[in-house]
């Protein structure tokens, strides 16, 4: 038997998200037990199965996001962003001066 | 060991990762699809981050500030390789080199990884586990692109063959190899970890069928960089030394470095015309409002 993950959306407007595994022998069988095993109270309105052996694990998991300083990419790290920016360009106005669109090099 | 050796070996590493780490950033934004726009994006973060904690360790050397040492030194003060400092042209070229940059920083860092010098060595132990991931995307454009439709991996082994002889001068002495190599702070020499690096590109490459990357740098002009029109002259060589003899070899069914290097000094702070734009616009906000903080 094969192990088969199941997924469901809360709502219509909710994401696919992971809600457990079934054991069905083929694709069919997994759909007919996915439904009764996670949704007979209503849980969702859409199920997916998908076959483990199909579903693939990145390498090394327990390095995801790195393992030196990325504070800079988290949204709290730019706290008052906008506001420097109009700062700074009305600084550059009052001098005369405008920001090109930079482009790749070449 | 004279600190200005050790200085001298954290900047030229930290020059390479800043300049490359800017190049790749340059493709923010561009990249024809936006989950590799992404990775390539985060990547070139990595290597600016690799960068400053390696100024941060020379700022304790030379009493100076990371920012400082990563924005405030004039173009002939880098010592990076000048393969770092080419620009992006197409994406062929940024994977050909991110390919051969990567393998071959893989191939130093795991060389530090015994350094005597303590805190490089520890500091060198955590880049590298990100630095896998580079190769890892590295690796796999390398074998997509190889492998892919013709154009493809004729563009791809074009590139390859151009970046190959330049690449090999991020194995290029540095001025104090001597020193240190003596006191262990360099645990290999540059030579040496260029024919390991050189194993690791040929056989990658025989795996793909693309031997003729490594067969067409023999006639790569051999010396230093020397800027050829106006405008760069600060960064060039007031005596450049006659050229040298190429290049590679293959004996016993090995890749040989015998002589010379195609685009060398770097290492000393000669570089191409392309550093010149690039160096102005990565210390621009530095030399205008020396000291600012975001």
């Amino acid at each position: 038997m094969e192990v088969w993950e199941v997924f469901s959306r809360r709502t219509n407007d909710d994401p696919l998200v992971h809600v457990g595994a079934v054991s069905a022998p083929d694709l069919e069988m997994a759909l007919v037990l996915a439904r009764e095993t996670f949704f007979r109270h209503g849980e969702g309105v859409d199920c997916w199965v998908g076959r483990r052996g199909d579903l693939h694990r990145v390498a090394n998991p327990e390095t995801l996001g790195g393992v030196t300083d990325k504070t800079y990419r988290r949204a709290e790290g730019y706290t008052g962003v906008g506001a420097k920016l109009k700062r700074v360009h009305s600084e550059l106005a009052s001098r005369g001066i405008a920001i090109d669109n930079p482009r790749p090099g070449r | 060991m004279s600190s200005d050796a050790r200085l001298g070996l954290l900047l030229a590493i930290a020059d390479d990762e800043l300049v490359i780490g800017h190049r790749l950033s340059e493709w923010t934004g561009w990249v024809p699809y936006v989950e590799e726009d992404l990775a390539m994006s985060s990547i070139a973060q990595d290597e600016i981050g690799h960068a400053r904690a390696l100024y941060e360790i020379a700022a304790t050397i030379n009493g100076g500030t990371p920012d400082d040492l990563a924005l405030g030194r004039a173009m002939a003060d880098y010592t990076h390789a000048v393969i770092c400092e080419r620009p992006n042209r197409d994406y062929a070229y940024t994977a050909a080199r991110h390919y051969l940059y990567d393998t071959a920083d893989a191939v130093r860092l795991e060389a530090l990884t015994s350094s005597t010098f303590k805190e490089l060595a520890e500091l060198v132990r955590v880049l590298r586990i990100e630095e896998r991931y580079h190769l890892d995307h590295a690796r796999t454009w390398f074998r997509r692109l190889a492998s892919g439709p013709v154009e493809a991996r004729q563009r791809f082994s074009d590139a390859l063959a151009d970046a190959l002889p330049e690449a090999m001068t991020i194995f290029e002495p540095l001025p104090d190899e001597d020193a240190l190599i003596a006191d262990g702070t360099l645990p290999k020499p540059g030579e040496e970890m260029l024919a390991a690096w050189l194993d690791v590109v040929g056989h990658d490459l025989e795996e793909v069928g693309l031997e003729r990357v490594m067969e067409a740098d023999a006639e790569a002009p051999v010396g230093e960089v020397l800027p050829t029109s106006s405008g760069a002259s600060e960064v060039a060589d007031e005596s450049p030394r006659p050229l040298r003899v190429p290049g590679l070899e293959r004996r016993d069914g090995r890749w040989v470095h015998t002589a010379g290097f195609s685009g060398a000094g770097g290492r000393s702070g000669h570089h191409s015309e392309d550093f010149a734009p690039l160096w102005e616009e990565m210390t621009a906000l530095h030399r205008a409002h020396p000291g600012a903080r975001w």
